[in-house]
């Protein structure tokens, strides 16, 4: 019996036409992949051995950076004070925001009482963009609490965010906004995850007499700890990048005690192309530094996961 | 009916669009003279500004001008007259043209990488307009003769200029007039203090019958206002959160005003005596240092110009005390309060710590006011005073800053126009007219007409004058080494980035109001070594 043939164009054709349109939707992110990826990694290992001047560009001088690196870096305590905050910046999305964020997940799949609020609210970081929702933030905070304290109590309370405030308060203030906003992410990521786990897996949990907490510990943990996975390899692949939105806060008046090493990575672009080789070398230094762990980490993982 | 009567409306609608696309209209000159202008057959020129302090208005006054003067001219072949439109923008930040291709035909923009920019050939070559006498407007001079030397250095690349120095600005107090006269706040020449009609002190100038008369002289002077400016329940100045940055700049003039021209000149040349170099010890005991030639080899040397030292002295026991200011969350709402303090609101302020431009930023606080039926106050530029007595009477130096300019994108399609408008721009008259709808200056040499003058506010007069009594540093170079390093060159890096106990600061006022502790001792000490060590990297 033959097989029945589709109506239209024979096979032929349908594979060109197949390959036109398959052609179509991949040239543009391919495109975009050799630019963005490809392009834009490559000049930046190469700008990481040469330096900029202005008459007379890019030259090959790896030694220049090193000098700069070693001498003006690694030998001052702002360097080091740098390196401290983005660990704690670290520790403080990736304890309390996974934390944070796996049980808060658990509460909305459980769909207690606000939980679609909660999601809702969640979600406000991922649609307003990073830096409007600094700015209602620290209006927020800065300016309207305060002012509602003033009205309150009477007393004037300085802006958090002002260079003359204290500054721990502020730097707690920013790193708060920090967790928050990557928080959300998590939180999403989470439950969607969640929510994708077989209900017969739950089911049959409850049937042989399972509490919530055994059935957070034996089935949902497990089931979202790729997802987990993930979010520990990306946060210690951003962990020199990651600039605790210092800069959306503070422009270029941060403390010294404020920065990390994402921000200064940022703020040696922002000031002009003399700063690109030196942040690209920068940039380098952290990603010998980050690859190795990153590879171990995924590999101590994934036998978790196996 | 009804369709009738739509199709009419929409008929009259095309036929007005056609008109104005064909251009025939009349055209107000600033004065209010009409004039009927066919746009067209006319050249159109696109014109791109940055729309902060200066807003667009002088422009779109001076196009308008340019419009009428030259109805009849062809600009190119079978055209008649000329276009001129106006865009004004924040998004037109000269910070960022370097990287992007220019659209419009000229461009008035701040925060311009002049040799950057050059280097990419972004820029039309103005040689030929620079150096041509403006004979046509009936002046001898050509633009260039109008640009102070030391920015002509700075523009000539190969013997060619592809930029016109915009707008200058000079950090500084500026203090209201009507609240200091009200309040008395001036220093009378027994000590006490007094109102605008009072006996009053000689002031920094150390003469009297000079405009400084009643200011406080030096910075122990300046202490004893601030208080009593305090104990009469004024705020006495202002600034903002988001613009430490003029407070940075503030105190580099006040660095220059302390150093003068000659000495304040070899930061940027890098060639000649240094007078007073100082040593300074932790408990704050200064030792003068011989004089010292100055060669880019050690250039850090002039880390030890006294000048810096008491300005950080200024900024550590004046500037940084909490109870001496109001710190806004941004410059135009510190604008704000500042003008509206002591008419709308209860608590006046004796200055605003801010740009030469802050007045013609502050524009709609003003128009606010007069919406109220509430009459503005006068403000004038505070005379910067001395650090010790034995400045007294020495020549006030400003500093001159500003990388703003004029310049006509290079892939222009209409090149003549462009140029002649750029001409335009530059006589006398243009410049002049500029100073009156702006109230700030332009770094050119131009008279401002009677007419003109008589429209200025009180504070772009006292801008005037201090051009007038004062020397006017412009802090530019073009050793490659300075451009090479902006991040302890441009700007006031050179003037204030440090690194104390290894941590780098670069406006010493953070860093007062940060440390408890610190020391304009410690931040002037560090500031040669963290120079030195880094020298042979520039």
């Amino acid at each position: 019996m033959k097989t029945p043939q589709p109506v239209g164009l024979n096979k032929k054709h349908r594979d060109k036409r197949d390959l036109i349109f398959y052609c179509a939707l991949m040239i543009l992110p391919l495109i975009q992949l050799c630019i963005f990826y490809f392009g834009v990694n490559f000049q930046t290992i190469m700008m990481a051995f040469q330096r900029f001047d202005v008459e007379d560009g890019y030259s090959w001088d790896l030694h220049s950076n090193i000098n700069w690196f070693l001498n003006d870096q690694v030998r001052t305590a702002g360097f080091w004070a740098m390196v401290k905050n983005s660990f704690m910046i670290y520790l403080y999305t990736q304890l309390a925001g996974t934390v944070l964020a796996i049980l808060f997940a658990y509460y909305i799949y459980k769909r207690h009482a606000g939980s679609l609020f909660f999601r809702f609210m969640l979600f406000l970081p991922s649609i307003i963009p990073a830096i409007l929702l600094t700015v209602l933030y620290k209006k927020t905070v800065g300016l309207g609490v305060p002012a509602w304290l003033q009205y309150l109590f009477g007393k004037v309370v300085e802006d958090p965010f002002s260079p003359t405030a204290d500054g721990n308060i502020r730097y707690t203030l920013i790193t708060l906004f920090t967790v928050w906003t990557g928080f959300a992410a998590q939180t999403l990521i989470y439950s969607a995850t969640m929510d994708r786990i077989d209900s017969s897996i739950i089911e049959a949990g409850k049937v042989d007499g399972a509490s919530p907490w055994q059935e957070f510990r034996h089935i949902i943990l497990p089931n979202i700890l790729p997802a987990v996975s993930v979010f520990i390899i990306t946060g210690i692949a951003c962990f020199f990048t990651n600039d605790n939105n210092v800069f959306n806060f503070m422009s270029t008046s941060a403390s010294p005690h404020d920065k990390t090493i994402g921000y200064l990575l940022y703020t040696l672009v922002v000031n002009g192309e003399t700063g690109y080789c030196k942040s690209a070398f920068l940039g380098l230094i952290c990603s010998i530094i980050l690859i190795p762990v990153v590879t171990v980490v995924r590999k101590l993982l994934n036998r978790e996961d196996d | 009916m009804k369709k009738k009567l739509i199709a009419l409306v929409l008929a009259l609608s095309v036929f007005a669009t056609l008109l104005s696309a064909c251009g025939i209209g009349t055209v107000k000159d600033p004065n209010g003279t009409e004039s009927n202008i066919d746009y067209s057959n006319a050249t159109q020129l696109s014109i791109a500004t940055w729309d902060g302090g200066l807003g667009s208005k002088w422009l779109e006054d001076a196009a308008r001008r340019f419009e009428i003067l030259n109805q009849n001219t062809s600009f190119e072949d079978g055209k008649t007259g000329c276009h001129i439109t106006i865009a004004a923008s924040r998004s037109f930040d000269g910070s960022s043209m370097a990287f992007t291709p220019l659209t419009h035909d000229i461009y008035f923009v701040e925060a311009v990488d002049y040799y950057a920019m050059t280097n990419n050939d972004q820029m039309a070559d103005l040689t030929g307009i620079m150096t041509k006498p403006l004979t046509a407007y009936g002046e001898d001079r050509t633009i260039l003769d109008k640009i102070p030397e030391a920015l002509q250095d700075f523009l000539c690349i190969d013997g060619k200029y592809y930029a016109i120095p915009f707008y200058e600005s000079f950090y500084s107090f500026a203090y209201d007039l009507d609240l200091w006269n009200s309040k008395s706040f001036y220093f009378a020449k027994d000590g006490s203090f007094t109102n605008a009609s009072g006996d009053l002190s000689e002031g920094p100038d150390g003469k009297a019958g000079t405009s400084d008369d009643g200011m406080p002289a030096t910075y122990a002077d300046f202490a004893v206002l601030v208080d009593h400016i305090k104990d009469e329940g004024v705020t006495p100045f202002i600034c903002a959160a988001n613009a430490t940055d003029y407070i940075a700049n503030f105190l580099y003039e006040y660095y220059a005003n302390y150093e003068g021209a000659e000495q304040m000149a070899l930061n940027f040349t890098f060639d000649g005596t240094a007078t007073d170099l100082i040593e300074v010890s932790e408990s704050g005991k200064v030792t003068e240092l011989p004089a010292e030639q100055i060669e880019w080899d050690n250039g850090y040397e002039l880390q030890r110009q006294a000048g810096r030292y008491y300005s950080l002295q200024f900024a550590h026991d004046i500037l940084t005390p909490k109870d001496n200011y109001k710190m806004s969350d941004t410059h135009i709402n510190a604008q704000k309060s500042y003008v509206r303090g002591g008419i709308v609101n209860d608590q006046p302020i004796a200055m605003i710590l801010e740009g030469s431009w802050w007045e013609n930023e502050a524009k709609a606080c003003f128009k606010e006011l007069n919406d109220g039926k509430y009459d503005r106050h006068n403000y004038a530029v505070m005379p910067k005073p001395h650090a010790t007595e034995d400045k007294i009477g020495q020549t006030p130096c400003w500093l001159g800053a500003s990388s703003s300019y004029g310049f006509i994108a290079n892939n222009t399609a209409h090149m003549d126009l462009a140029l002649a408008f750029m001409e335009f721009l530059h006589t006398d008259e243009e410049l002049s007219h500029f100073t009156a709808e702006v109230n700030m200056t332009r770094p050119l040499d131009y008279p401002v007409t009677k007419e003109d003058s008589e429209k200025l506010t009180t504070y772009c007069k006292s801008i005037l004058e201090i051009k007038e009594t004062g020397d006017v540093i412009y802090p530019y170079t073009n050793r490659e080494e300075v451009l090479d390093n902006p991040l302890q060159f441009a700007s006031f890096a050179w003037a204030w980035t440090t690194s104390v106990d290894g941590y780098e600061y670069r406006n010493p006022w953070l860093y007062f109001s940060e440390v408890s502790d610190g020391s304009a001792e410690d931040y002037f000490s560090s500031q040669e070594v963290y120079f030195e060590t880094r020298w042979d990297g520039f």
